[in-house]
């Protein structure tokens, strides 16, 4: 069954690369719609320079710093919020207020504080930030009261608590908040760097092709997001849930 | 002191009073057995000198500090395996050390003792929860309908279990079943008649 569902999902791909090489060849004006060919054969030169893999590394490393940052936060401010009602009451117009600024404000407003370098990290700490809080709290506050209750009875201590309900509750809430925020972050965290232009990042490469009118670059550099993206999303997802499978084995 | 002195105890949720001054002796060190019809307060009582709900009035003297219990649901945790559950309230390792003979004991088999609990059937999880309370070496022992889902063969299994691993401790039981207290060998605290005989809602409920 999941054989015939990957081998359907090949196929897919491969329909929609058929149709994008099938309306480049009929535009047939690579500055407006590159083939997949060429944006392949662009690619596989790209891996093959060094500066490629500082670029990667460079955004890769403060995204997923603005990711790690904000799951962190979002975690404990969540826990807090939890046992101390009056700062979920305290917290609720800034989360409110991120959940609804635009993100080009966020990274306009970055710019005028901080140096450009650092604005990936904060624009994805950002993205993450409400998403990670608001799942985690909901998560806790569904927790089951009567087995709280039977722990309390049997003066179970607090990292056995965690250990043996509070973490198998917020699994799914955690693994959700998970798999929405890694995607979000990537997307917030590139169009940061187009807006700031850090040096020597993936966003600096997308305004050049802007510049440069350079549709192949444009295509390929935004291949390498989707893939990092989701390469990343599912070795994390992956961790995330071998961590709580060894947890339950316990 | 040896016993469980319950004075005047009043608890009420909006206009439904349960409990309207109940009064009773439990004798520790021995099973007490609780009978009466659904709504008559049984639970509540429990719940009371479980102290999971605080009575609205009333006393309540020389009730054991450690306490374990079986609940009306089985309460476990269910993503975890039967000897996870029982480590889960082990405060230390001791009680760990024939954890495996005690599940044995109640008609568990390896098999069921190794899965998560939520893969067990309702009979299986009664009995887990039925082990992990008498192994947290409590000095007194609740059990809320204990045999609930269990057929009359497994029941007289872990009645059993029960007489043997509880001699000498307190243990109070809620039971809608006679045949249950007399094969537990327990006295019997009947709150059948208290909360709805005038006379008897003052009167020092006897145990028999």
């Amino acid at each position: 069954m999941k054989n015939k569902v990957n081998l359907e999902k090949i196929a897919a791909v491969a329909l929609a690369l058929g149709v994008w090489q099938f309306g480049a060849m009929a535009l047939d004006k690579s500055i407006l719609l590159v083939s997949p060919l060429d944006v392949a054969a662009l690619l596989t030169k790209l891996v093959g320079e060094i500066e490629f893999w500082q670029t990667v590394g460079y955004s890769f490393s403060r995204i997923t710093a603005g990711f790690a940052l904000g799951l962190l936060s979002g975690t404990i401010f969540a826990v807090t919020a939890h046992r101390l009602p009056i700062f979920e009451i305290l917290l609720w117009p800034f989360i409110a207020a991120i959940k609804a600024t635009p993100v080009a404000s966020f990274i306009i407003l970055c710019l005028i504080w901080l140096n450009s370098s650092a604005l990936s990290i904060i624009i994805s700490f950002l993205m993450v930030l409400p998403i990670v809080y608001t799942n985690m709290l909901q998560g806790l506050k569904s927790t089951d009261f009567k087995l709280l209750q039977m722990a309390d009875l049997f003066k179970a201590s607090w990292p056995r608590k965690l250990i043996y309900i509070f973490l198998p509750q917020l699994k799914p809430y955690l693994l959700s908040a998970c798999s929405v925020s890694l995607g979000m972050s990537w997307k917030a965290g590139v169009a940061a760097e187009v807006i700031g232009i850090p040096d020597g990042s993936i966003g600096e490469m997308l305004y050049e092709a802007k510049i440069y009118l350079s549709s192949a670059d444009l295509f390929a550099w935004t291949v390498v997001i989707v893939i990092i993206s989701i390469i990343f999303e599912k070795l994390f997802n992956h961790l995330l849930k071998s961590a709580f499978n060894r947890l339950e084995r316990i | 002191m040896k016993e469980i002195i319950i004075n005047g105890l009043y608890k009420s949720y909006g206009e439904n009073h349960v409990l309207r001054g109940f009064n009773a002796t439990i004798p520790l060190g021995k099973i007490t057995c609780i009978m009466g019809p659904s709504g008559y307060g049984k639970t509540t009582l429990l719940n009371i000198l479980m102290g999971l709900e605080k009575a609205d009035s009333g006393q309540i003297t020389g009730l054991p500090n450690i306490k374990s219990a079986v609940f009306q649901e089985d309460r476990l945790c269910e993503d975890f395996n039967a000897i996870a559950n029982i480590r889960f309230i082990c405060k230390n390792n001791a009680c760990l050390e024939d954890t495996q003979a005690h599940l044995t004991a109640v008609g568990l088999t390896d098999e069921d003792i190794s899965r998560p609990v939520r893969e067990l059937s309702g009979g299986m999880k009664r009995r887990v929860a039925i082990v992990r309370a008498v192994l947290a070496r409590a000095d007194i022992i609740f059990l809320d309908e204990p045999f609930k889902g269990l057929d009359t063969e497994t029941k007289l299994l872990v009645i059993n279990y029960l007489k043997k691993e509880t001699t000498d401790k307190t243990v109070i039981m809620v039971t809608h079943s006679l045949e249950e207290v007399k094969a537990i060998g327990g006295s019997l605290l009947d709150m059948t008649n208290y909360n709805t005989d005038e006379k008897a809602i003052n009167k020092r409920n006897e145990i028999k």
